[in-house]
């Protein structure tokens, strides 16, 4: 596991908390599910994941995660496909 | 074909995704002189920039700035000199009138980019002290707000804008809208 791709991640997610305190209310929720992209990406990257499912999961996130800020609704529905995707995988988890 | 200039600030968008290809410095500088036109309250230009084009300082940036996207080649950290701000034009030069001008000047920039086919960010979300740190800013430099910069490799769609019917009244205010 690359250490500096680690640390991007832990200081993304540091920053972000604190961001929160002062940001829009929906910018927590993008934060957070920004942090299921971002880690599963270094993952992948260092070869500690592959996953269909999950890459399709990811996907949708990176695909529907700008509509934070211009449409609300298909923002959460897109975090309501993501845990329901999640809920397919856990039930299936090794 | 000339584009107006009503043609470029309905084409800048706020660019998330960006190519690999870097922008030279002349470019840049081009930039900064729209961005040095803007109007500043009491003549104060307490505007600072600082342009990154370190791929290790761009990296250092992105890890505390959540609210950049993209591996932009280039950010620009619009920065105020409160100090001057207030020396020139006292605590309403420092809390307000810098606040305004480096918005207004990052207008311009994006503008100017739009006009050159380049893309552009404007960004809030990031860490004030952590980005002062890595950018060794003196402490009466603040760093306002960030500006990606470089070639789309997206071009995200329009958002919708309110129409100016609904949000403007004539001569007073009319509490039917």
């Amino acid at each position: 596991m690359n250490w500096g791709d680690v640390l991007d991640v832990f200081s993304f997610m540091a920053v972000s908390a604190r961001g929160c305190v002062e940001e829009p209310r929906m910018y927590g929720p993008l934060r957070l599910i920004d942090s299921v992209s971002r880690w599963y990406q270094v993952l992948k990257k260092n070869g500690l994941v592959a996953d269909d499912r999950m890459e399709a999961l990811v996907e949708l996130i990176e695909r529907e995660k700008y509509n934070v800020m211009t449409d609300e609704k298909a923002f959460i529905a897109m975090l309501d496909a993501v845990v329901s995707g999640l809920v397919d995988l856990q039930r299936t988890k090794p | 074909m000339t584009s107006t200039l009503m043609d470029v600030i309905k084409s800048r968008r706020s660019v998330r995704a960006y190519k690999e290809d870097a922008v030279d410095e002349a470019t840049i500088n081009e930039l900064l002189e729209a961005a040095i036109w803007a109007p500043t309250g009491s003549n104060i230009q307490a505007w600072r920039f600082v342009v990154v084009m370190d791929k290790s300082i761009r990296e250092q940036i992105n890890a505390f700035s959540p609210g950049m996207f993209g591996s932009p080649p280039v950010v620009v950290a619009m920065c105020t000199d409160r100090q001057r701000a207030f020396d020139k034009a006292g605590p309403l030069g420092r809390d307000e009138l810098a606040t305004y001008d480096i918005s207004m000047a990052s207008e311009n920039l994006v503008l100017m980019a739009a006009a050159k086919g380049l893309g552009t960010c404007v960004i809030r979300s990031f860490s004030r002290p952590a980005i002062s740190k890595i950018l060794s800013l003196p402490s009466h430099i603040m760093p306002d707000l960030l500006i990606s910069v470089g070639y789309p490799a997206k071009e995200p769609k329009a958002p919708k804008r309110r129409p100016v019917s609904e949000i403007t009244h004539y001569n007073v205010w009319e509490e039917s809208k």
